[in-house]
């Protein structure tokens, strides 16, 4: 009768230890840059990790937050991205947002993001919208230019089951953000998109 | 008393070389030798490895790949000393097998006991395969070289010596073994292995040692050494690991084969 009451706990822990190591994509890899190590490294891997010069601030993913999402509607999608925005010296951040809306791209599942590879869209497009939200509060945003381009999105299998997309490439613009001209440049992003932060609004 | 003193030196000086002159041969031995060594190496390419691990060699890690690589040898040797006796000059012939593992390990529950494998990247497609282990096993045919200095004179029961070896290694054969997290993907081993480099034909190595030899004079003897530090000086073309340096041990048994008087 005992070793039965052990069974159950035993079996729970197998189970949720299982689950832990089934998220091993999901968890951040940053490698820095070697000329700006405050930002990751461009890749290709799905380190999911993003970094962009936000003017003399760094824009970055952290471990805490899950750094992208895709919102998928019946009109448009939206690539977001959320970390924090810092200064190099790490005494002071906030939390940071960015988010691209792609008017008329509308993918159902995540495979189909592959559509966007080798893809460099105009941020001053009219099909496209640039919004920075501070502390989840949207600042104005008025984009005088910039580019978002996905240079390699594939679809990753691991042990022959489809996972996840990776997203990789690079963004930059230039923008009045509150009344004020900031350039937010060097932006490279390597994210994985799949049925934990792909989301479809039918 | 003049003249004693001189006899008295000469007795001195001379009985003692008398005595070694008599014993002093040309010795030869042949014999059969084994060992092990163990090399500190780091993972030759990483290019296909998912994530930003480090490896540490014959490590304990939770969050790294770890890496090991030794060797073990057989071989036959003759050794031929001078005529004074303090150096043995040994040649012969060496089988060596070289083994390098990378792998991760869970030490706790939080980590996971594999990595990730890029096998194929073709356009938008990309797939990975979750490997525990890769085992490289590189089997060498050999040519060991090696003096020894002995620091005692014989005869002595217990002689202490110390050695300068080089090696020169033909690769006769190299397997790849990979245990992969899913069974069911043990089909794409060979893929996998083909992924890999292989050792180069040829290596060449230096190395130096310690030791001491048993056995009574002109009698079959065994040595036991530490070699350290054991030098690969073609390491670039190493295969799964790239050998850094290294140490290890050696036994030999030797027997006389032949012994001229001086």
């Amino acid at each position: 009768m005992k070793s039965n009451r052990l069974i159950i706990p035993i079996l729970l822990f197998m189970l949720l230890a299982d689950c832990s190591k089934e998220n091993e994509l999901k968890k951040s890899v940053f490698i820095p840059d070697r000329e700006s190590p405050e930002l990751p490294a461009y890749s290709e891997w799905g380190y999911n990790t993003f970094g962009a010069f936000y003017d003399r601030e760094i824009f970055v993913s952290t471990d805490a937050q899950v750094p992208s999402k895709v919102f998928s509607s019946d009109t448009a999608m939206q690539l977001i991205l959320e970390g924090e925005k810092r200064y190099d010296d790490y005494t002071s951040y906030s939390e940071m947002s960015l988010k691209f809306t792609l008017e008329g791209f509308t993918p159902e599942q995540f495979g189909d993001l592959v559509a966007l590879n080798d893809t460099i869209i105009d941020l001053k497009d009219p099909g496209c919208r640039v919004q920075v939200f501070e502390y989840y509060h949207e600042i104005p945003v008025n984009i005088l230019s910039g580019r978002l381009y996905f240079k390699r999105v594939q679809n990753l299998s691991v042990d022959k089951q489809h996972i996840e997309a990776i997203l990789s490439g690079y963004f930059e613009f230039q923008a009045i953000i509150n009344d004020k001209p900031v350039t937010v440049s060097e932006g490279r992003f390597d994210v994985g998109i799949g049925s934990d932060n792909f989301y479809l609004n039918e | 008393m003049i003249k004693f003193r001189c006899f008295a030196l000469a007795f001195i000086l001379i009985v003692p070389n008398c005595n070694s002159y008599s014993q002093n041969t040309r010795l030869r031995y042949v014999g059969i030798e084994s060992g092990m060594k163990f090399i500190e190496s780091e993972i030759s390419d990483m290019d296909l490895i998912r994530g930003d691990i480090p490896s540490y060699s014959m490590g304990f890690s939770t969050s790294s790949l770890t890496s090991l690589s030794w060797a073990w040898y057989a071989g036959v040797k003759s050794e031929i000393f001078t005529l004074n006796d303090r150096f043995g000059f040994q040649g012969g012939i060496r089988f060596s097998q070289f083994n390098s593992t990378i792998g991760k390990d869970e030490y706790w529950g939080s980590n996971t006991n594999y990595f990730y494998w890029l096998y194929r990247q073709e356009g938008t497609e990309t797939e990975f395969l979750k490997i525990r282990e890769i085992i490289q096993k590189t089997e060498y045919l050999g040519i060991p070289l090696e003096i020894r200095y002995f620091i005692p004179r014989r005869p002595h029961t217990l002689l202490f010596y110390v050695k300068l070896g080089a090696e020169l290694n033909f690769r006769v054969n190299t397997g790849t073994h990979v245990v992969f997290k899913d069974p069911l993907m043990e089909i794409y081993e060979k893929d996998i292995s083909d992924q890999i480099e292989k050792p180069g034909a040829v290596s060449f190595a230096l190395y130096s040692g310690a030791g001491f030899r048993i056995g009574t004079d002109q009698k079959p003897s065994v040595s036991i050494e530490a070699c350290f530090p054991y030098i690969i000086l073609t390491s670039h073309s190493s295969g799964l690991l790239h050998p850094l340096f290294g140490g290890g041990f050696q036994l030999n048994f030797q027997v006389p084969v032949k012994s001229k008087a001086k």
